[in-house]
């Protein structure tokens, strides 16, 4: 059994503009470009950057809900895992390739809690209807069982029976991003994407919805991952992480390691921006600023896709303006994409 | 000798609704003194955006401010009781407002530049029309018939008449446009020179795009720059960094600051963004379901919360380098149709006591300058 659940080797996934009378493609939008990573087993991966960066076009790539351009995806999953006949014989499976009634059946290891818990829950639908639906898609149980299998996520997650025939609207933003929790972890899953799940929630809220997810971790064995643009969310959750810049990953270390010593001048800039709710350590007096404004994924920069902004662009860097900066292990576990630092 | 230059006492803001009347706004007491940066903290619908606008006196329609209350203004001017006309001549010039979204605040089908232009000729008309006047007593045809006309327009504007030779050449497109040449390019240099005081690379042709054609940083620096256009006494800035990211929100935060040096504002710095208080605020003010629970110096209310409800607060966000467990406040915000009986906060605190669920704790003094509204702090 690999150690990691899930492998990515440099997706890509381009937005068509298209233009003009006959609809004619024009431009792309280089929204991933070229990404690898892998997300070990039982682990929380963090995947940060700003907005725009093409975190969640990512995450959306992997499970498939997003078609890629290119690339491959594997994941890894046990064979007691998998319930289904399918996916007895092989252990990995390959996320793109695979055909619709098998990506259908994988769907069930793989689930999305969304950002927004008021546009992700049909409005029209009782509660629980809502839990009950992965379910029944998947005819995992029906009648008394269901019923009991619903209220029994409900508690999971801290909701009570009397939640059952409500609709969405009479709960406030945490109790509905609990549903979404529930239904996400209604199949059992092994793999569970959480795209910014609590931005949209206040900060007592949020640490009661982060305490849940941790609890359900290590009660359900669930492989997270995290998307955030919150790095103090990213450093309570996360085990390791990935910082994503324009549609490329710039770093990946285990989260102590990158937090401490951030060798990307992206994310030493990102990390020195975080404000500090401590008036004793006023962080912000040293953060780093960058220049300008994020490039357009349309016609993003050449070579080193950060060049134009970075502090420490120098004269060796501009002599590599035509290719552009491998992501290269320099330490046990910790990746960089950037020539100053792969020189060093 | 700091004196207050906004004291809200006892402010009250009822909401009339289908289902009833909401306490929006219950008991807020609040001074910002001169010079400060004070900074209004709470969670989602707990009545921030709410206080911001009834300074402005920009609330929705179906809001009521209840007798009682009193909003005072550099220390005399009582704003509830001034007339629509006297605010209008306040909002914008003495107390300006950066609103939350700035993609919704600017208005899409005017460039940037129009819009700054806008407010000075709005309230600082008088120097427009004067540095106009300078400018074509300046100029090399200064003794043409037009620019003898022109200036009989503007000095008969400037004394507050209707000029009524503009009102008939003004008619004739070509020379109502050649008429208001002089002020326009008045208007356009001070709107470039305001564009360029919030640190906009390339303020000419920034002032002749539009906003969609700007990022969310620009387009807040451009909001910035058109609250501090008339040289505001206070600036209200509500969630000014919401929107964007931590790196433009460093910017913006330094831009902010700084400015507030430049032109000795005060700024009410409305957020649910803790960090971003203990960072930059000079006090805080800790608001909840409609009320200020707690109001002390940035330092004080890190360190030593008083409040349960700020203690609640403070444990429940994570701190990069920190690592704790975190501890989240039972419960949720309360209903305005229906709030809880004397403390508001009696139903999620763990320290409530039979007085709290009866009585409504008044906002007092209890160290030096740390007020706090709770029956059990003593």
């Amino acid at each position: 059994m690999p150690e990691n659940l899930l492998e990515v080797f440099n997706v890509k996934k381009y937005f068509p503009i298209t233009g003009g009378l006959t609809r004619k493609v024009i431009g792309e939008i280089k929204a991933v470009d070229g990404v690898s990573f892998s997300v070990k087993r039982g682990e929380t991966f963090g995947l940060v950057g700003e907005t725009g960066c093409g975190k969640t076009t990512l995450g959306r790539t992997i499970l498939r809900l997003l078609e890629p351009t290119s690339g491959e995806a594997y994941i890894n999953l046990s064979k007691d895992s998998s319930t289904i006949s399918d996916f007895q014989d092989y252990e990995k499976i390959n996320i793109f390739q695979i055909k619709r009634g098998a990506l259908k059946r994988l769907r069930r290891h793989m689930q999305i809690v969304y950002q927004d818990p008021f546009s992700s829950l049909n409005p029209r639908m009782l509660v629980k209807d809502i839990v009950a639906e992965p379910m029944k898609v998947n005819k995992m149980a029906k009648g008394q069982e269901l019923q009991e299998r619903v209220i029994d996520l409900l508690e999971k997650v801290g909701l009570m029976r009397e939640h059952l025939f409500r609709f969405p609207h009479e709960f406030s933003g945490g109790q509905r991003q609990r549903i979404c929790i529930a239904r996400a972890i209604a199949l059992n899953p092994t793999f569970l994407l959480l795209d910014e799940p609590t931005s949209a929630l206040d900060v007592s809220v949020q640490a009661q919805i982060l305490k849940l997810l941790n609890d359900l971790q290590n009660e359900l064995d669930l492989t997270y991952m995290l998307i955030t643009h919150d790095l103090s969310i990213i450093d309570h959750m996360a085990d390791r992480l990935a910082v994503m810049y324009l549609g490329k990953i710039v770093e990946i270390a285990e989260k102590d390691e990158l937090f401490k010593s951030p060798l990307h001048p992206y994310t030493q800039a990102l990390l020195s921006a975080v404000p500090i709710p401590d008036p004793d350590r006023q962080s912000l007096k040293e953060a780093i600023y960058l220049r300008g404004e994020v490039p357009s994924p349309v016609n993003p920069p050449e070579g080193c896709r950060f060049h134009p902004r970075c502090q420490e662009f120098s004269q060796e860097c501009e002599k590599k303006l035509q290719e552009e900066p491998p992501l290269i292990e320099v330490s046990e576990g910790h990746f960089v994409a950037c020539f100053k630092v792969l020189d060093t | 000798m700091t004196e207050n230059v906004v004291e809200i006492r006892d402010l009250r803001v009822n909401f009339s609704t289908y289902e009833g009347i909401m306490k929006v706004l219950d008991g807020v007491n609040l001074s910002i003194k001169k010079g400060e940066m004070l900074g209004l903290v709470g969670e989602t619908g707990c009545g921030k955006t709410m206080t911001g606008r009834a300074i402005m006196r920009i609330l929705p329609s179906n809001a009521q401010i209840m007798s009682g209350g009193k909003i005072l203004f550099e220390g005399s001017v009582d704003l509830l009781n001034l007339s629509e006309e006297e605010m209008r001549k306040i909002r914008g010039k003495k107390i300006s407002l950066i609103f939350q979204e700035p993609r919704r605040a600017l208005h899409p089908t005017f460039n940037v530049g129009g819009q700054i232009a806008e407010i000075f000729y709005l309230h600082m008309k008088e120097d427009v029309l004067k540095t106009a006047l300078q400018n074509l007593a300046e100029s090399e045809n200064s003794t043409s018939l037009l620019s003898n006309i022109m200036r009989n327009i503007y000095t008969e504007e400037l004394e507050g008449k209707e000029s009524s030779i503009k009102r008939i050449l003004g008619k004739i497109p070509i020379l109502r446009t050649k008429i208001n040449e002089p002020v326009e390019k008045v208007l356009d240099e001070k709107s470039i020179d305001m564009l360029e005081k919030v640190q906009i690379p390339d303020p000419k042709r920034v002032s002749d795009q539009y906003p969609h054609e700007l990022s969310g940083g620009m387009m807040q620096r451009v909001l910035i720059s058109m609250a501090l256009a008339c040289n505001p006494t206070l600036l209200i800035a509500d969630e000014p960094t919401t929107a964007v990211d931590v790196t433009t929100q460093v910017k913006l935060l330094d831009l902010i600051k700084d400015l507030k040096k430049d032109y000795g504002a005060s700024i009410l710095l409305i957020t649910h963004n803790l960090a971003v208080v203990a960072e930059t605020c000079d006090r805080v003010s800790v608001m909840y379901a409609g009320t200020i629970v707690e109001q002390a110096d940035t330092y004080s209310v890190f360190k030593e919360p008083l409040h349960p409800y700020t203690q609640g607060l403070l444990a429940a966000i994570p701190i990069i380098g920190q690592t704790r467990e975190l501890k989240s406040i039972p419960g949720s915000v309360p209903n305005f149709l229906n709030p809880p009986s004397g403390c508001r906060f009696h139903p999620r605190c763990g320290y409530a006591i039979e007085k709290c669920i009866e009585e409504k704790p008044l906002f007092r003094e209890v160290r030096d300058e740390h007020y706090v509204a709770c029956h059990v702090v003593e």
